[in-house]
């Protein structure tokens, strides 16, 4: 450094430090929020359909702060496609609970009782919701899967002829 | 001295970058600033709302599919047909579908045109048990030997499946290909010793055969008394 001149002696420092900065910038921003490093994590992982290790990393982004309606619901959708039907439940089963007016969460939740085979329950739901929104295409259709593995099929006709709007 | 207050400055402009962001975190607000996409890390902000849709569309074609199949369940055949039909006007590419018409026309009686249906299927794209189902049309429409040669192309691939071995025996012994039929009822045979109504079938084709003797010998064994 001694043996250069005053102006390449600064250019050279210049770019010393910024080497420095921006090194540190990913620790800084790892360090720093743990949650969005979680969260991006969580969804790469389900963009490449690592079902597991998304809603593994959901759980993290959660855990290290990021605790909003849709990371949660992010969860539930990663468990239900990563097969944890019991976390899948438990999330939606809270969201539905925290928002009981809202038809999102009943149909989530519904729909997850279905596919664990709380046939009851599930549809219990849906009765409920399409007595509330008695024309929901998504809640009907729902409903006519339901029916259907139950073998209710008259019934499933009809609400699938209801959401086509052919009944 | 110059280089150190500019580098000072440099370090100062990065941070004044970060800074609203740890502060945001700290407050428990999403960061303000895009320092994220700069990062290539995600936005908190804007990332997680996409799932706060409605519940996601279900197109009507999917609807229809999933109709048109518990109507076949419930034999409401023209009915299932139909939706079947309009599916394929909407998605002609779904060979699910034109498969799934295929066998509901079948079911219905109308073999002809589930032969058409099949036919419209590029051969690759049929599954095994499709090829089984198209074979089955083949015989209800005659043309056996069609329908051997799928069955015996099926057998190659699943030496195990007796359901299939014995519709082979069934149309082989209609051929009068009595050996051949024969040989796949005595190899039912070992896999199912027991049962009564294949050990009749290869006595009647050891009748047709002329093997009276033998024939004897088997429907003994399937009697009660013997």
């Amino acid at each position: 450094m001694l043996i250069l001149r005053s102006k390449p002696r600064q250019y050279l420092t210049h770019i010393l430090l910024l080497f420095l900065v921006a090194g540190c910038l990913p620790w800084l921003y790892h360090s720093r929020h743990p949650e969005m490093v979680a969260f991006r994590q969580a969804e790469q992982a389900f963009a490449r359909g690592d079902f597991k290790d998304a809603a593994e990393a959901y759980s993290r982004a959660i855990t290290e702060g990021l605790r909003s309606v849709e990371v949660y619901s992010k969860l539930g959708d990663a468990s239900l496609a990563g097969q944890d039907f019991s976390r899948a439940v438990e999330v939606f089963r809270a969201l539905h609970q925290s928002h009981p007016d809202n038809p999102v969460w009943t149909l989530k939740l519904a729909r997850t009782l279905g596919v664990t085979k709380h046939y009851v329950q599930a549809l219990k739901l849906l009765d409920r919701l399409l007595e509330q929104r008695p024309e929901w295409r998504p809640a009907l259709i729902a409903r006519a899967r339901i029916r259907t593995a139950r073998g209710e099929f008259h019934k499933a006709i009809n609400d699938y002829k209801r959401a086509l709007k052919e009944g | 001295m110059k280089a150190l207050s500019h580098s000072l400055l440099l370090t100062g402009m990065v941070l004044a970058i970060c800074c609203p962001n740890l502060r945001a975190q700290q407050s428990g607000e999403p960061p303000a600033f895009g320092l994220e996409q700069s990062l290539g890390l995600p936005s908190p902000s804007a990332a997680p709302k996409r799932s706060a849709q409605p519940g996601e569309k279900i197109a009507d074609w999917q609807a229809r599919l999933e109709l048109a199949r518990v109507l076949s369940y419930v034999q409401r055949y023209p009915e299932a047909i139909s939706q079947y039909r309009q599916v394929l006007k909407e998605k002609p590419e779904h060979q699910q579908a034109r498969l799934e018409l295929a066998k509901v026309l079948f079911w219905a009686g109308r073999s002809e045109e589930a032969l058409q249906a099949f036919q419209g299927i590029p051969r690759d794209e049929l599954s095994p048990e499709a090829r089984i189902d198209l074979a089955d049309i083949y015989v209800s429409q005659k043309e056996y030997e069609r329908a051997i040669s799928l069955y015996r192309e099926h057998l190659q691939n699943h030496p195990e499946d007796d359901r299939v071995r014995f519709k082979l025996a069934e149309v082989l012994s209609w051929r009068q290909k009595y050996e051949e039929a024969l040989k796949h009822y005595r190899i039912i045979l070992e896999h199912r010793p027991e049962d009564i109504q294949v050990r009749r079938k290869l006595s009647r084709v050891l009748i047709w055969n002329g093997e009276y003797d033998r024939a004897i010998e088997q429907l003994r064994r399937t009697l009660p008394d013997s």
